[in-house]
Order: structure tokens, then sequence, then C-alpha cells
């Protein structure tokens, strides 16, 4: 016998009571390391996931504007870094359509990635080369989507890019027909070749984004070709990869920048330098933009100061018409509007009769009073200009003299001294919508320059591609087709056209052009013309000279190329996401979870401590020191402690395991979290510290837990413990023991409760969880000095309540302290879950509820490629699908007719998904434009609006529009799920917005959209949008209100068909896409709730425990009643009384903790009835249970014979 | 002061306890004398609640006294520092409760053999001890059966055994025979003053029976906190 076998026999003999120690130690390790390691899993997945999507990538050069190709050739020399791949890229959105055999569309999808790559491409995934060539390759998970298999054949539809801003005039990009807005490229059926896996390639795209990309992959030089004419650019690329498979070597973002610094030519910029050598020797600088950023400009002529040049910004402006007098108008407009769409009949009589108009000609800012080299400019008299221009005059050439006037009739005047008639123009402005404005302004005529010399000058106007055939009425300009009248155009403009180009045939000053509007916000100049001191000897090298100087001065950033660290992105996306969040969030409520279990770790020991405190009492009068005694005890239990959380670890990798692969299978979206972890992957994983560190602090908190509830053994009397109580066991069982002490507490944390519940209202929304389980824990713990309270105080009359009630009360408040440990555990338990219940949402069944998610919408819908115009009638549809698809549109509209169908179109800055689908944190969130008519319509719940708008109007949305008078931030509105866990913003903040052109945008929180359709985009209204986001026009998201017995299906069918080739138009339920959403919400919250469950288990074992322990200490109490009539059944009945008394405590302190604390974070408190109800579910549970052990309690206790036990006393 | 020589035995004087209760103070004993040589046995007897128990758990360490000196062997062990307590008990006192109090996980050998565990006795002597006391006590026989499968007297038997494999200098018993029969409860009052005599240690024994104490040489009677001597 040593004092070790005593260990032995004490563990073996009290193993019951151990096994349940043990359980609740197993349980608290694996809540605690489990939650750390489901953080740490969740993250190491999502980092194998980046590493999958980026490979060997490193760096992203990016522009929003397209450059050469051969850019990235020359960023590689200069960087000089032999192990690094730099890699052109072309990437694009589009659509993918797949036909059957009889060319009938079978499937389509939109938001295709279209990646145009090189071969090298393939060696920043280590992956083996695709021939590509007339062929495409598809990424997995577009195979899967589309059921593509090999050699299917796929269409693909590109809107075609623009790098002219779209707002300006020469910007908007329309199709041949002059009918879309933003034409498309078609790339016709092209076989499908390989199936690129993720691992190789498969997953790449810039940006993180939890769904697999759907990805079309095309030769570079392919898809280049396409671009070329688009774009004006011979190689264009719009990305360079840079990435090293060489895991030592790195390069930092400076030595990339000088790289590029070095690397860069004026045309990657957009840039060129003509050399014209008549009617001298100059050079323009001109940008395929059309028109030169102030800064640019500014930025040539400071170099041509430098260098000793001379320099003149430019501007040439397309005039539509330009008629002297207005007769002609008015004559017009008794025949019809001329301006509009005259016929034939009318601009042949303007033209035979008048010859009084110019059609389509340029006219140029410049001072004709200059001398050389930029004059001489002589009047059609042969005398020198000498004066300028005043605003307000326009100086014509003779050609157009001849045309406007008939020949002789104005020089006669002008050698009259007479003045000449006024002369009108007409011209487009800059404007957002489909059809262009279109303004008439009077000028005064100053005189007729002769056609010869420096006034004869083609470079005066910029290359520009529209202007391209052997007459005017060839071009290609980018108006619509309704206000482009090539009818007006008369042989002597071909003729001019042919001999002169399109040199400018008047002349305007600087003052004119601004008061006419021709100066652009994106740059007040096409160009700007430079030439020597002396206009000679321009040749290239000198020409090479200015065009290096220049680019030494040009900053690469300033123009738009953005180097992005991938990896270090896809770092911050996944640190700073949702996934921050939910760890979080998880712990905190795990915490909740171990601190219940170490509570039962307390309550069980100091349970088996009161059975056992006689044998202490003994082992103390046999000579056993405290030391000793708590070295044993100690010992004993730490023992247990320690196996169970080294049990615990094991459970804990299970359960984190579990969990993830169950978010895995009821995730919405095809995101895999684990199911493609490699065994090294997993071996790192279960190797990690986080098991060491979760396995030691379990044992330390375990540890002080234990210490704890030991604490009695330090003051025991032996002689309390022979008699088998502690001492503590009994003073605290005095009533009236510290009533002063108890109010002063209570006052004092509801206090602080308050406090923390007031700042949680104004706590930053990434702060949250924080605040809210501070306030969870102050609320628990007050509301559980209350129970305290009741427990010690309330002794329930014998004589004027039920027996039950009465006698039970009174079981319930004779050893208050365990029964209060039981009600925190139950309330610990209840808190938990009732806290994350609230939250749940139910599935919305009611599309048609205009107050609601879907706003009652029934259907969403986006097109890749923007819609010109929301149509509304036929017309519309006509302008959009062509005049000759009436047929089709008859049926369209026959059908929309019926399901009377209203379609509200958004403008859409695309962005990230910022709904609670995305796993990262989105850095440039999408952006929509409501509609007007939507803010006039109204509809959807709204959680908060910013006050000083709710009080006056009743229609929330109207606050889109309202500008606060202190500052300049754009009104936006976001989902409140949104804006609290993604964007981590608060109604009335203002952030940061990527604008146009590297512009900085300032928004403001406004108002929060409760659980709706929005929850993946932000919105502002469609004003603002325009003013701010003019190069995205057109419509592609949309919402369609239908009535409520209108046939969706076919409705979906209709648009999609209609659409859905042209410009990529997929149509979804509105309820499908709120489910998504919810699906995911509450995921979240099951898992949470899954640790509130465990808790429930840890409860009901404390509960079934001192039950147990009660019943077996009353005994002969319960013997006595027996033998004093009491039946079995009462005696059942007061313990379940007791039983249900605890657990109604408990119960009340977490609900009322847990609505106190959730209170601030209600989005929708109309629905609180649900989650309720679906709480008092759990009430009952948690009562069945605590019966239920009852009952096995007082079924223990009857089986023992009632008499031998009150005569053993 | 010149060190005296230890008397041997036990000495009590003047002895006092007060429960300081919120009800107000129990004076349970109010000074008590009391000399016993080594090798005798006293029995105490007194109504309940008279004070025995509480007499015998101050001789035993168990609680401290309010006022006076308690001399074992010319030693107060309450001079000691609280922590020593322990082990004064340990090696010089035995206790024999009412209720037997064997630890119901170890066998009746390893029971008596508790006591031993804590001090510097060599185990084998003391394994050989215990055997030996357990064959004085008529339990030779039952040494690897758990008290649970013992009668009443023979567990209270087994307790007493364990209260001298110490060799304890006092004995301290109240009422051990609570429990037992009269047959039963002569057999363990016999053991006891045998093993008594046997190893020459002093007995203090509280009953209520006059039958029991009748066997002792001297008789006291506890009331009004005084310790008086029965005329027999
Ligand atoms: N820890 C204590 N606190 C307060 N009073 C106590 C305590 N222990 C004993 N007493 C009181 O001291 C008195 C003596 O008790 P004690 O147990 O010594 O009596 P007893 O003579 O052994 O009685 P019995 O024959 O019934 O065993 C009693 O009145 C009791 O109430
Ligand atoms: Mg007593």
């Amino acid at each position: 016998m040593t004092l070790g076998k005593l260990w032995r026999r004490n563990l073996r003999y009290h193993r019951r009571s151990h096994l349940a120690i043990l359980l609740g130690t197993v349980i608290g390790c694996m809540a605690l390391t489990g939650a750390w390691l489901v953080g740490d899993l969740l993250r190491a997945r999502m980092n194998a996931l980046q590493q999958q999507r980026l490979g060997f990538i490193q760096y992203a050069l990016t522009n929003s504007r397209f450059f050469t190709s051969t850019l990235a050739q020359r960023l590689a020399t200069e960087l000089d870094r032999p192990s690094w791949t730099v890699v052109p890229v072309v990437q694009l959105r589009g659509t993918v359509i797949l036909r059957d055999t009889d060319g009938r569309i079978l499937r389509h999808q939109n938001k295709i990635q279209v990646l145009g790559v090189p071969p090298e491409f393939w060696k920043l995934f280590a992956a083996p080369v695709p021939d590509l060539t007339g062929a495409v390759a598809v990424n997995q998970a577009l195979a899967r989507q589309l059921q593509l298999d090999q050699n299917a054949l796929l269409e693909i539809r590109l809107p075609r890019p623009s790098i002219i801003p779209q707002e300006t005039l020469a910007g908007r990009s329309i199709d041949e027909t002059g009918t879309a807005w933003q034409a498309s490229i078609n790339i016709e059926s092209r076989q499908v070749r390989t199936l690129i896996p993720a691992q190789q390639g498969g997953a790449f795209t810039l940006a993180p984004q939890s769904e697999e990309p759907y990805t079309v992959y095309l030769p570079l030089d392919d898809l280049q070709r396409r671009l070329r004419d688009a774009l004006a650019v011979e190689a264009p690329a719009n990305v360079v990869l840079v990435g090293t498979t060489e895991p030592q070597s790195s390069v930092e973002v400076s030595q990339l920048s000088e790289a590029l610094h070095r690397a860069v030519r004026l045309e990657d910029y957009g840039l060129k330098l003509r050399i014209h050598h008549s009617p001298f020797q100059y050079a323009s600088l001109e940008t395929n933009r059309l028109l030169l950023e102030d800064e640019l400009t500014q930025v040539a002529q400071d170099v041509a100061q430098e260098l000793q040049w001379s320099a003149r910004p430019t501007l040439t402006y397309l005039v539509n018409l330009i008629w002297s007098d207005d007769w002609p108008v008015v004559l017009s407009s008794a025949l019809g509007t001329l301006a509009h769409d005259p016929t034939p009949l009318q601009a042949m009589l303007c033209w035979r009769m008048c010859y009084t108009y110019v059609p389509y000609l340029t006219v140029s800012v410049l001072d004709p009073s200059e001398d050389a080299p930029w004059g001489p400019f002589y009047s059609w008299n042969g005398q020198r200009w000498t004066r300028h221009l005043s605003p307000g005059e326009i100086l014509l050439t003779e050609p157009a003299a001849d045309d406007l006037w008939p020949v002789g009739s104005w020089q006669a005047r002008l050698r009259q001294e007479q003045e000449l008639p006024d002369v009108f123009v007409r011209y487009f402005v800059e404007s957002s919508g489909w059809l262009l404005e279109e303004k008439t302004a009077r000028l005064r005529v100053a005189g007729v320059l002769s056609w010869r010399g420096s006034a004869v000058d083609p470079g005066l106007t910029p290359e520009f591609p529209g202007l391209r055939g052997t007459s005017p009425a060839d071009w290609q300009p980018p108006f619509p087709r309704s206000q482009w009248h090539p009818r007006w155009i008369r042989g002597a403009d071909d003729l001019h056209w042919r001999r002169y180009r399109a040199a400018p045939r008047a002349f305007i000053s600087a003052e004119t052009a601004r008061r006419l509007g021709w100066f652009s916000r994106h740059g007040q100049y096409t160009s700007v013309r430079l030439t020597t001191a002396a206009a000679t000897n321009l040749d290239t090298t000198t020409v090479q000279a200015f065009a290096k100087h220049l680019l030494s001065k040009l900053d690469p950033q300033r123009q738009g190329f953005r180097w992005r660290h991938l990896r270090a992105e896809a770092e911050a996306a996944i640190d700073q996401g949702p996934l921050r969040m939910f760890r979080w969030l998880f712990l905190g409520f795990s915490v909740f979870l171990v601190g219940s279990a170490l509570l039962l770790i307390v309550l069980l020991v100091r349970l088996q401590l009161l059975r056992r405190a006689s044998e202490l009492g003994v082992l103390s009068a046999l000579g056993y020191s405290r030391g000793l005694l708590n070295r044993l005890i100690g010992t004993e239990f730490g023992i247990v402690l320690v196996l169970g959380c080294l049990a615990g670890i094991p459970a804990a990798v299970i359960y984190a395991w579990g969990l993830l692969l169950w978010i895995d299978k009821r995730w919405p979206t095809s995101v895999t979290l684990l199911s493609e972890l490699s065994a090294t992957e997993m071996r790192q994983y279960l190797l990690s510290p986080t098991l060491i560190a979760g396995w030691a602090v379990s044992v330390l908190a375990g540890g002080i837990a234990l210490i704890w509830a030991l604490r009695d053994l330090r003051r025991f009397s032996p002689r309390e413990l022979l008699l088998g109580r502690f001492q503590a066991e009994i003073s605290a069982a005095k009533p009236g023991h510290s009533r002063l002490r108890t109010i002063a507490f209570l006052l004092f944390s509801s206090i602080l409760g308050l406090l923390i519940w007031v700042s949680g209202l104004r706590a930053a929304p990434q702060h949250v969880p924080l605040w809210f389980f501070a306030s969870g824990g102050i609320w628990l713990v007050t509301s559980l000095a209350v129970v305290a309270w009741v427990l010690r105080q309330s002794k329930p009359d014998l004589v004027r309540h039920p027996w039950w009630l009465a006698l039970g009360f009174r079981f319930l408040t004779r050893q208050p302290r365990r029964n209060f440990f039981t009600v925190t555990l139950l309330a610990l338990t209840t808190f938990m879950l009732s806290a994350i219940e609230v939250f749940y949402k139910s599935p919305q069944s009611q599309v048609f509820a205009k107050e609601s998610g879907t706003g009652g919408f029934a259907l969403l819908a986006e097109s890749d490629i923007p819609l010109p115009i929301v149509p509304k009638d036929l017309a519309d549809w006509q302008a959009i699908l062509g005049e000759d698809s009436a047929e089709r549109l008859h049926n369209l509209l026959d059908a929309l007719q019926r399901g009377q169908v209203h379609i509200y179109g958004f403008a859409v800055r695309p962005g990230e998904d910022v709904s609670c689908l995305n796993l990262y944190q989105p850095q440039q969130p999408r952006l929509l434009g409501v509609p007007a008519r939507l803010r006039d319509r109204g509809g959807f719940r709204f959680d908060k609006v910013m006050p000083a708008l709710e009080s006056g109007s009743v229609n929330p949305w109207l606050a889109l529009n309202a500008t606060a008078a202190s500052s300049d931030a754009i009104p936006v509105f976001a989902d409140a799920h949104t804006a609290q866990w993604v964007l981590h913003l608060a109604l009335g903040q203002t952030f940061p917005y990527a604008g146009e052109s590297n512009g900085r945008l300032k928004l403001r929180l406004t108002g929060l959209l409760a659980d709706s359709i929005f929850q993946g985009s932000l919105l502002i209204s469609e004003e603002n949008f325009r003013r701010h986001f003019p190069q995205h026009s057109g419509y592609a998201f949309f919402l369609i209100e239908s009535s409520p017995e209108a046939p969706l299906e076919e409705i979906t069918r209709c648009l999609e068909s209609a659409l859905g080739e042209k410009y990529g138009f997929s149509v979804r339920p509105t309820l499908e896409v709120l489910g998504q959403y919810h699906r995911v919400e509450n995921l979240y919250l099951q898992t949470f709730q899954l640790l509130g469950a465990f808790g429930l288990i840890l409860g009901a074992g404390g509960l079934a425990a001192v039950l147990l322990r009660n019943v077996y200490e009353r005994q002969t109490e319960l013997a006595l009643l027996q033998a004093l009539g009491y039946t079995p059944r009462m005696l059942a009945c007061l313990v379940v009384v007791e039983n249900a008394l605890v657990v109604l405590l408990g119960f009340a302190a977490g609900l009322l903790a847990a609505l106190v604390s959730v209170a601030p974070y209600l989005y929708i408190v109309g629905n609180i009835t649900e989650p309720l109800k679906r709480l008092s579910i759990i009430l009952a549970i948690v009562i069945g249970i605590g019966s239920l052990s009852g009952s096995v309690a007082i079924r223990h206790v009857l089986r023992l014979r009632m008499l031998a036990l009150l005569r053993r006393e | 002061m010149i060190p005296s020589t230890p008397t041997p035995g036990l000495q009590v004087r003047q002895l006092t306890k007060t429960y300081i209760m919120p009800a107000g103070p129990v004076e349970v004993l109010r000074g008590i004398d009391l000399d016993v040589q080594p090798g005798e046995a006293i029995a105490i007897m007194g109504p309940s609640g008279s004070g025995k128990s509480t007499f015998l758990y101050i001789l035993g360490t168990l609680e401290p006294p309010s006022s006076g000196t308690v001399l074992v062997d010319g030693e107060d062990p309450f001079q000691r520092p609280a922590q020593d307590l322990a082990q004064f008990r340990n090696r010089h006192i035995g206790f024999v409760f009412q209720e037997h109090y064997l630890l119901p996980q170890c066998t009746v050998w390893e029971n008596v053999l508790v006591p031993s565990l804590i001090n510097n006795i060599s185990r084998p002597d003391a394994a050989v001890r215990a055997r030996q006391l357990l064959e004085q006590v008529g339990l030779s026989h039952r040494l690897h059966h758990y008290p649970a499968e013992l009668s009443g007297g023979e567990r209270q038997r087994v307790a007493m055994a364990r209260a001298l494999i110490n060799k304890p200098r006092l004995v301290l018993a109240d009422e051990p025979t609570g429990n037992l029969d009269r047959q039963a409860a002569n057999t363990v009052v016999s053991l006891l003053l045998d093993l008594v005599r046997n190893h020459g240690v002093i007995l203090v024994l509280a009953t209520h029976s006059l039958e029991i104490a009748r066997r002792f040489a001297r008789i006291y009677e506890l009331f009004d906190g005084q310790l008086h001597l029965r005329d027999q």
C-alpha cells in the first residue's frame, strides 16, 4: 500500500463521478481547442485556395486602359530577373453560348472571365501548355456548369471594350448597327479543346472570390486581333502578371515600379507623337482616348518649355451642322424637323435651294493672329490676320464661306465692309442618356480666312478610328443611328475629305469653346502641337528625344498603372474578411461553452468532495495534514483533468473537422473548404501549435476551476467533515447573510450593464461582437445574482401555498449553492441558444409583399452587356434588339403584356459581391444606380435610415438623393447585414470608394435595408451614379415586377431568349437569391447553436448530477415523508417541481440576458414570435431532460427500502 | 527557567472551550483538569450535548481549546505550528469513532495501513504490524476483504487496529460501541482494553453505557463543562 495506490483506489472507487468530470473536461477542451482549430482550419483552407488561385503569381500590373502587350517583355528586360516570369494577359468579362446542332441556344452562361493568355501563362501554374490554336480552353467549373465535354463548340460574346471615356462624345462605344449601347465582340464557335483543373490555373482570378470562377481561355494574339480595332492599340493587354517558381526569390514593389517607369512607352499610355510636315514641321501629341487629360497637356507644355520647344494645346471639335441665318430652320421646321431626321426631300431642298449649310465639319480652337511657326494666317483678301478672336466669334475659311453663301456674294459684302450674317452651329455635348444632347449656338462671323498656309492643316484633327472611308458618309461616329445623318453629306464634303481629310474649316477662340461647352471634364484639348523654336529639323530622333523626356516626367501610377501584390491582397482579404468576425463570434460563443464546462467540472468536483467529506475527515483525524490532503485530492482530480484534456484534443480535431464538413455541405454555392485538402496540409494542421496551446489553456482553465472547487478544503473542520459536510456548505445556507452586498452588487452590475449596452449601440460594427459578449456576460451575471438572491431568500409559506410548490421550493432553497450552479449552467446554455435564435431568418414566402426583402419583385436579372435603355414598349425593344426582330418581339411583348411586367433597370458599376456569400473582404463593392422610378415606387424594408431624413418623408428612398449640406459625400444604401458584417460600417459613416480615373469618392451610408435582395451591392441614386461613374452607361441589373398571377417561368424564358444572346441576360427568382443569403446566414447561426447544443448537454448533465445527489442526500427525508403518508408519486412530483424551478430560473436568467444584449442588433423586431416559439420548444426539451433525470433519481430512491433508511438514523 | 523533565502521560489543565455563535457564545467546557498515566484507561460519561466529543476532539488536536493546556508526555501539541499538528496526530494519537469511517475503496489490511503511509515508519514493518494488529483483533482471515463485506463489529475492530498502527501514546474512542449490540460492544471494549494494556498507551473513551464504563478503572462524568470523578 502506497499513496500512489491510494490514488488509484480512489480513482477507481469514484470512477463514475470521475468519468462525469472527465466528460465535462473533454467537452470543455474540445470546445476551446475546436473553436480555435475551426478558425485555423478555415484560414489554412482559404490560404490553400488562394495558393491554388494564384499559382506562382506574386504581382499583377493592372490598368483600366489597355496598353501594348510588349510592355511585358520590356518590363522583364528592365527587371532583369531571369527566374521571374512576366506575362501579358487580356482579362475581360463575357458570355458563352452553347448551341445545339440546329443553332438553337442550349445553354448560356454570363459573367464569364475571358482570358487571353500567352503560352508563358501556364508556366505560372507549372501546368502543361494547352494547344489553343483555333480553339479554347475552359476551366472545370465552367465545364461542370454548362455540362461541357471536350470538343463542345462554344460561342463567346464580349462587351467591346472602350478606351475612350464613355461620356465623351467619341467615347461611346456603339455597335455597328447603332442600336446597342455597347457593341459586343462575337467570337464564333470554337472547339473546347482542354479542360483546365483548378490547380493548373483554372482558379485564377485577380481578386479573391468565394465561388469558383467560370473562365474561358483564348490565345492572347487571337483575342488581341479581335480587340485591336476597338482599342486602336496594336497588341492590347490590360494585365501583366509577374511571378516566379523560386520561393526564395523576392522582388519589391518599388523595384517593379522603377522597372515599369523605365520600360513604359508613350503608346502604353495610349499616346503618340505624330509628325506633320505641312503646313510646317511640327509634332502633335495625341491620345487614342481623343481627349488629352489636362495633366498630360500641362506636362507636355512643361517639357516643351524645358527643351525650348514651342507648344500649343489644341481642341478640334466635330460640329454637326453649321448654317447661316435661321430661315432654313424655319423652313425645315415647317417641313419637319431637320435636326432629327430630315427626309431626303428636305435635305435636298435645303441643299439645292439654299446651299446654306455645312454638315459634319471640324472646328479648331486656335489663335489666328500668331506668328511663325504657328502662323501667320491670311484673310481671304490676302491681308495678314492680326486680330485675336473675341468670344462669340467664329472665323470661317473660304471653303466654309463658299458653302454657306453663294460664291461671290460673301466677298462682295466683305468688300463693302459689311458684316456677314451670323451663323448657327449645331453640335453634341457630353450627355449620359442614350440620345445625345444637341445644342445650337449663334456665332458672329469674324471674317473669312484664305484657304492656304497655316489655315489648311489636317494635323489639327487627331487621328480617330471612326474617321475612315472615302466619304464622310463612311465614318463610324459613335452616335446613335437616329442621330447620325450621312444623307446630309454632299459632294463638296466628300471632296474636302478626300483632299484635306478632316482639316478644320473654321476657328474659334478658347473662350468661345468654353462658352459652347466643348471643354470636357476629362480634358480640354485633343492634342498638343509641338515644334522646335525654328520649326525645322524635326525628325524622328528629335521627336524621340522629346518623347523620352516626356516619359521621364510621366508617373505611370497617375496614368492608371497599378501594381497589385496579389498575395498580400489575398492574405488581407482573408484576415479582414467575414472569417475574422466568424472566428471572433465562434470563439466568443465557445467561451460560454467552455465556461459551462468549467462550471460543470466545479459542480461535479464539489459534489464528489461532499460525498467524500467523511473520508477526508477521518484521514485528517489520522494525521493527514491539510497540505497532504490537498495534494492527494488535487492530484487525483488533476489526473482526471489532464486525461480529459488529452482526450479533448482528438475530440477537438474531429469536432472541427466535422463542423467544417458540415459547413461545406450546407454552403449554397460551390465553395469547397475541405474536400480537396491534401494529406500534407492535413498533417500540418494536426501538428499545429493550436492543439498544444488549446490543451495548455484547457488544463490551465481546468486547473483554476479545480482550485476553486477545492478551496473549501482549505478551511474545513475535520469534525464537520466527519459529519459529512463542509463548513462552507453550512454557512452559505444561512439566510440574510449579505443582503446589502447583494443589493450593492446588483446596482453596480446593472449600471455597468447599462453602460455597456449603451456603448454597444454606438460601437463600431467590427467591435460589435465584443460589446455583445460583454453585455451578455454582465447581464447574465446580474440576472444570476437575482436568482441567487431568490434562492436564498424566498421561503414560501407552507400554509398558504400548495404543498408541492412550498415543499418543492424548500427543496430548491435547501442547497442554494449547488442549485445555483445548475441554474447558471442552464442560463449559459439558454443565453447561447436564444441570443442566436432571434437572428434566424425564416424564408420569405410572400414574393409580392412590397415592404419585404424582395420589394415585391418576383424576378431579378443581370446582363453582361448593359442595355442602353430599359425597354417599355415596342419601339424600345426594337431599339435594343434591332428592327428586324419584329417577329420575335411580338411574341415577347405578348407574353410580357399578359404578365403585366414592369422592368426596373439599375446602372451597374461592376465590383465585388458584398453579400454573406463572399468569404473574402471585398476591396471594391459592386455599386448599383437606383432609378428614380424605383425611388418613387418605394418598397423594401428598412432597418434604419438617417434620422434627419426619416422624420419628414414617408419614403425612405428619398434619402438617396438628399445631400447633406455639410458634406460632399454621396448618400448610399446597403443591406444591414452587409454593413454590419462585411463592410463594418455604421449608419451615417462615410467611407472612400474608388471613382473613375484614380479619383476617390466619398460615400455616406444613409440607409440600411433589412434582409433584402440587395445584399450583394451598394446602392446610390442613378443621378449620382451617372454623374460619378459616367463610363458605366446603360443598365445591367434589373428587377422585374409582375402581377401575382403572371406566368413567371414564361416571362423568364421570354426575356432570356430575347436578351440572353445579345446581352448575356439571365433571370433568377428573387426568392432564390434571398434564400441563398438566408441559408448562409443561418448556417453561421447554426454553427453557433451547435455550441449551444453542447451547452445543453453539459447543463443536463449538471442538472442530473445535482438531482441525483440531492435525492441521495434526502433519502431519509423522503423516507420520512413516505412514512408520513406521501405516495411515491407525490415525492416524484416534488422532485419534478424542484427541477422545473431550477430550469425555469436558469432559462429566465439566460433569456433575459440574451434579449437585453441582443436588442441593439435586432434588425427585425416584428419577427420575434417565431424565435420565441422555437425557444419554448428548447425550454420544453430542457425541462424534459430535467424531469427525466429527476424521475431516474426518484426511482433510484424509491428502490431503497424506506424503513431500512429510517432505522439507520 | 530550568527545564523540567517531561512528565509522561496526559495532563490537562484548566481546559475551556467556547463556541462563538450568532446567538451568543456557547461555553461547552469550563476548566477541565485531568491526569492520566501511560497504560491507564479512563471512561467519560455524560448526557448528550455535555461536551464529551468536544473534549475528545481537543485532546486529539482536531480542534483547538479556547484556553488551558493539554500536555501529552509533557508536550503541548498546540504550541506546535499548525501544519505540524497533523504530524503530531499521526504519530501520537489514535482515533476510534462511533462510525468506523473506513475507506470503502481499500481492503481491511490497507485501511489499517492508511495512517502509516505518511510517516517514515518503514513500509514492511508497518505491513507486518498491521497483520499482527488484525490478528489481535481477530480478523486475520479478513485481510483482503473490503469494509462493505464486514459486519459492524468487525468494522469497528478494523478501526481499532487502524488507531494503533503508528504506536500512538493516546487512543481516543468516541462512543465506539454506539452502533453495536451488547455482545459486539463487549468484545470491542475488551479488545480495546487489551490492546491498550499490551501497548502501554492511554485510552480515553466516551460512552453513554455504564456497563461499558464499569470496565474502566476510572470513570469521569462530564456536566456543566466540568469533569467529575465518579466514585465506584
Ligand atoms: N462546531 C460547533 N459549533 C457550535 N457549537 C458546537 C459545535 N460543536 C459542538 N457544539 C456544541 O457543543 C456542545 C457539546 O457537543 P458535543 O458533541 O461535544 O456533545 P456530546 O457530549 O458529545 O453529545 P452526544 O453524547 O450527544 O454525542 C453541544 O451543545 C453542541 O451544540
Ligand atoms: Mg458525541
